[in-house]
């Protein structure tokens, strides 16, 4: 017996009401469940930032906490005219960093001239903890390099699933329900400077221990493969590469890994900028760095003010070697980075407010 | 760990103990609540939809095979050893009676008088019952052969290790540690049960190997349940039904339930559970009691969430599949608790074992002579007595090769045997206080009192050894806590306020559904009736109570169903 028309529309109708309500409530669930990173773990907000901005910058730094606590690309813009932008997250690995220039190239308006990448993460072979690959997987848009970040990128138990749809993985949060999730409900709150984290505080060096002795200093063939990707990656979209070690005391820097990361510039053709020559517990002079004032975690990162002294010499070093041209011309871009020099200079001024009245910073967010 | 190999709901509980504290994730089947599952049983549907009739239970066999055999392609040696050996038997034994029956019709060509052809249709029908009889008995020992081989091989040498032992012999054997089938306790007793209804000419005899394998290993109801029989299962697996919307909206709504079931209360209570099973010494008195108050509530959501999914798979296929439970928690006694719970397997016992066995002319003989011993009135007992014994032995014995579990079956089976001989007091009682019966406190009472008394026998399954069961039972009188159980007990056991109140919610949920069942009414009927945006709303609730209050994803290990380990 066959349905009749009315009864078909109805059927049709059913169902696409049920859908549309199935989609509205879950995504909306999503959506308050996911982390926002306004109070805790606030670098889960840096790789999603990067979509919000005007995606033409000259200059992409990627890389761990090496880059994003100790680049300020305020400064680059303000004494070069360079526009950067910190594609960085906590423990960013190498392929991680592979996946966000593949990223950066589908999505940029305009390409980048230059690519620099800290090396710090050489000396991981493996994925290392769920939370940190979600860190910087999670702020991904969807695209094929995402599912081909997370494929090289699980740990055991991790699945696509819960990545494109992060419902899958975050539905415990309702324990942890807070105004935040509704505050941030449209918009999550912004935590860089076109991806720099900005920490005004001070915590100087009082004691660095020794470094543990490894057996075997040999890059791992995972890291190695992905370093050569990247290398591969920039030479067929004329970027140049530049390799970079930050200048901070903990976790150490090997020599015998500074020696593999200058051979494999010099065979590649590429620039090595290892900070760690000259570094010791007191700072480094030729940047100007002191680490009684210039850190603010004992000389694990530095502060904004060792981070403005290090793009500032960086920065010199960018302009010399490579034709990156001074924006400070061009009005929509001075506009736009006017603006951010103002959240910039307005977070510095309350953080270091709040440290006169307590001690201690409290506002991390810019907005 | 020497609870791991003693107690096989113990060695589950320590896994799950174990997964839980290491963030370990292992998966060794395609469970039920995962998405592996999901996606399989999605694919299936599209093909059996695109199949022409006739061969849609291909597409169920092709199925249950991919099914089986995801847990590991040797696991189909054993599956497709019981399907040979029970397909090659009951062709036999048609073979047998298609003899018997072209020499009956000859008989009439022969010129023989009629008492002559009467006689010799009687003697050819006892030859052929009794060589059917052979062949069955030979089916039935080849194929309860493996499962005793797999299953209790290891159980028998530890004991024969003890009582060398006891005699002081050096001597001890190893345990050969085979890898038991998944469900090989169910697809043998559903396949033992056919074999036993074609010797009663009860059941049609399977001519095709292949659709003999589909009975056998059916997927939804291979790894727990529930056991079904051949008259009633072929009806439908073998018709190749069209699917269609209110086959695959009803199925849809009972593998939700059963998803709830599972991964809102038994998965999210788990770990209280299993905290309080491997750490006996700590959590005694009012601990035990809320432990076996816990896994009566973990196994009947666990256990009947996971029926719910099988029944409801099937149904997408149009594959009806007998009811396993009927409110169980509502029963008033225990005979009537075991009506209601795990119905399959208990009527299997009943019809394949107990009626056989107490029926039997040995028992009645039995029976007739223990009369000047026992008395008229208990040696016609005798024979149920003893049966009901021995049905619950193997019941025991049949959940897992452990003493643990053959106390569980012989405590289920003197209780019911006290309360067999009790019946005269209850009628008096009842005679006395007719009202009494059908007032609800009196009613509550027996509920309560079915409640825990089936709770304390079932602690047989929580704890490692017997003796150690005794005295986890004995806690409740030497040590009893109320205030330290009351100001942070609950605290202490691996989950937070949340989840007890997101567990509580669930229960609350399933109490009401199965009120609303009351009557054996499927809810799903009752749901039928109500106008469609509430029905949708109701369902679009626990859809999404499942989907965030379920214990299922990151940070939780991928739990096996308790039964699919028996």
């Amino acid at each position: 017996m066959g349905l009749t028309r009315g009864s078909l529309f109805t059927i049709y109708f059913k169902i696409i009401v049920a859908v549309i309500a199935f989609v509205v409530v879950f995504f909306t669930l999503q959506r308050l469940l996911v982390p926002k990173y306004a109070s805790t773990a606030i670098e889960g907000g840096l790789i999603r930032e990067y979509y919000n901005s005007p995606m033409n910058h000259d200059v992409i730094f990627l890389g761990d906490c090496e880059v994003y606590a100790n680049f300020s690309p305020i400064t680059l813009w303000e004494e070069y005219g360079i526009t950067s932008y910190i594609r960085g997250s906590p423990q960013q690995l190498i392929w991680h960093s592979y996946y966000l220039l593949e990223d950066t190239l589908r999505f940029a308006v305009e390409k980048p001239k230059v690519v620099v990448l800290s090396v710090m993460a050489m000396q991981y072979d493996e994925p290392l903890y769920e939370p940190y690959n979600r860190l910087t997987i999670d702020g991904m848009r969807l695209s094929p390099t995402k599912l081909r970040a997370i494929r090289s990128s699980r740990t055991e138990g991790e699945d696509y699933l819960s990545y494109i749809l992060p419902f899958f993985r975050f539905k415990d949060n309702w324990r942890d329900f807070s105004s935040e999730d509704f505050r941030y409900f449209f918009q999550n709150p912004q935590v860089s400077i076109s991806g720099f984290m900005v920490r005004s505080d001070v915590f100087p060096v009082e004691f660095i221990p020794d470094p543990i002795r490894l057996p075997n200093y040999e890059f791992g063939e995972k890291p190695m493969y992905y370093l050569n990707k990247i290398t591969t990656l920039a030479k067929e979209n004329d970027i140049e590469l530049v390799l970079v070690k930050a200048p901070v005391l903990w976790p150490y820097w090997f020599e015998q890994w500074a020696m593999q990361i200058d051979t494999f510039a010099y065979n590649n053709g590429l620039k090595n900028v290892d900070f760690t020559i000259g570094l010791n517990n007191e700072g480094l002079d030729y940047v100007g760095l002191d680490f009684s004032k210039h850190t603010f975690n004992a000389g694990l990162h530095l502060n904004v003010f060792g981070a403005e002294l290090l793009s500032s010499y960086f920065g010199g070093i960018l302009k010399e070697f490579y034709d990156l041209p001074d924006r400070r011309n061009d009005p929509v871009t001075v506009e736009y980075w006017a603006e951010l020099s103002k959240q910039y200079n307005r977070l510095i001024a309350t953080q270091l407010e709040e440290i006169r009245e307590t001690g201690h910073i409290h506002t991390f967010l810019i907005k | 760990m020497r609870q791991t190999k003693n107690n096989p709901l113990s060695h589950l509980l320590f896994h799950s103990y174990y997964i839980i504290t290491h963030n370990y994730v292992n998966i060794y089947i395609m469970l039920f609540t995962s998405f592996n599952f999901l996606i399989f049983l999605a694919v299936l549907v599209a093909l059996y939809a695109i199949t022409p009739q006739r061969f849609r239970w291909f597409v169920l066999l092709v199925g249950s095979m991919t099914f089986y055999g995801f847990a590991g392609l040797h696991f189909l040696i054993y599956i497709n050893a019981t399907i040979v050996i029970t397909y090659f038997c009951t062709i036999k034994i048609r073979h047998l009676r298609l003899i018997r029956d072209v020499e009956i019709e000859k008989f009439n060509d022969l010129g023989l008088s009629q008492e002559n052809i009467k006689e010799a249709r009687r003697s050819l029908r006892d030859k052929t019952k009794r060589k059917a009889k052979g062949w069955t008995a030979l089916c039935l020992v080849l194929i309860i052969g493996i499962l005793a081989a797999v299953k209790y091989t290891d159980f028998a040498i530890e004991n024969f290790n003890t009582i060398l032992r006891l005699f002081n012999d050096s001597q001890q054997f190893s345990l050969i540690g085979i890898a038991v089938p998944l469900g090989i306790s169910f697809y043998t007793f559903q396949t033992v049960g056919y074999v036993i209804d074609v010797y009663r000419e009860k059941a049609e005899i399977v001519r095709n190997p292949l659709k003999l394998a589909l009975f056998t290993s059916f997927f939804p109801q291979v790894i727990q349940g529930p056991i079904s029989r051949f008259e009633n299962l072929s009806k439908t697996l073998y018709s190749g039904s069209q699917i269609n919307r209110h086959g695959l909206a009803r199925g849809s709504q009972r593998i939700l339930w059963g998803f709830f079931k599972k991964l809102v209360i038994a998965d999210r209570l788990w770990p209280a559970l299993a905290f309080l099973a491997i750490h006996p010494e700590e959590y005694q008195g009012i601990y035990y009691l809320f432990a076996i108050a816990l896994y009566a509530i973990v196994l009947y959501c666990d256990f009947s969430g996971g029926i719910d999914i099988a029944i409801g798979a099937a149904e997408l296929f149009g594959v009806r599949l007998p009811e396993n439970f009927n409110r169980p928690f509502y029963s008033r006694s225990i005979q009537e608790y075991w009506q209601r719970w795990h119905i399959t397997m208990y009527s299997w016992f009943r019809d394949y074992v107990f009626y056989p066995m107490a029926a039997s002319k040995r028992m009645l003989r039995f029976s007739k002579a223990s009369r000047r011993v026992v008395g008229n009135n208990l040696a016609k007992r005798l024979p149920v007595h003893i049966s009901l014994i021995f049905v619950w032995f193997l019941t025991g014995l049949w959940h897992g090769a452990t003493w643990n579990f053959i106390m569980w079956g012989m405590t289920n089976g003197i209780v019911l045997m006290i309360s067999l001989e009790l019946t005269p007091l209850y009628e008096r009682f009842n005679k006395h206080f007719p009202t009494l019966t059908d007032k609800w406190f009196y009613r509550s009472i027996q509920i309560f009192r079915t409640f825990w008394l089936m709770n304390f026998i079932r602690s047989f399954d929580i704890y490692d050894g017997v003796r150690n069961t005794f005295r986890m039972m004995w806690s409740v009188v030497a040590n009893f806590s109320f205030n330290e159980f009351l100001t942070s007990g609950l605290s202490e056991l691996k989950l937070s306020t949340e989840e007890y109140f997101s567990a509580l919610a669930g229960l609350l949920i399933v109490f009401f559904i199965s009120f609303l069942g009351r009557g054996n009414i499927d809810f799903r009927d009752r749901l039928g009736g109500v106008k469609w945006p509430l029905r949708y709303t109701l369902t679009g609730v626990v859809l999404f109570m499942t989907l965030v209050l379920g214990a299922y994803g990151h940070g939780f290990d991928a739990r096996q169903f308790i039964y699919n380990i028996f």
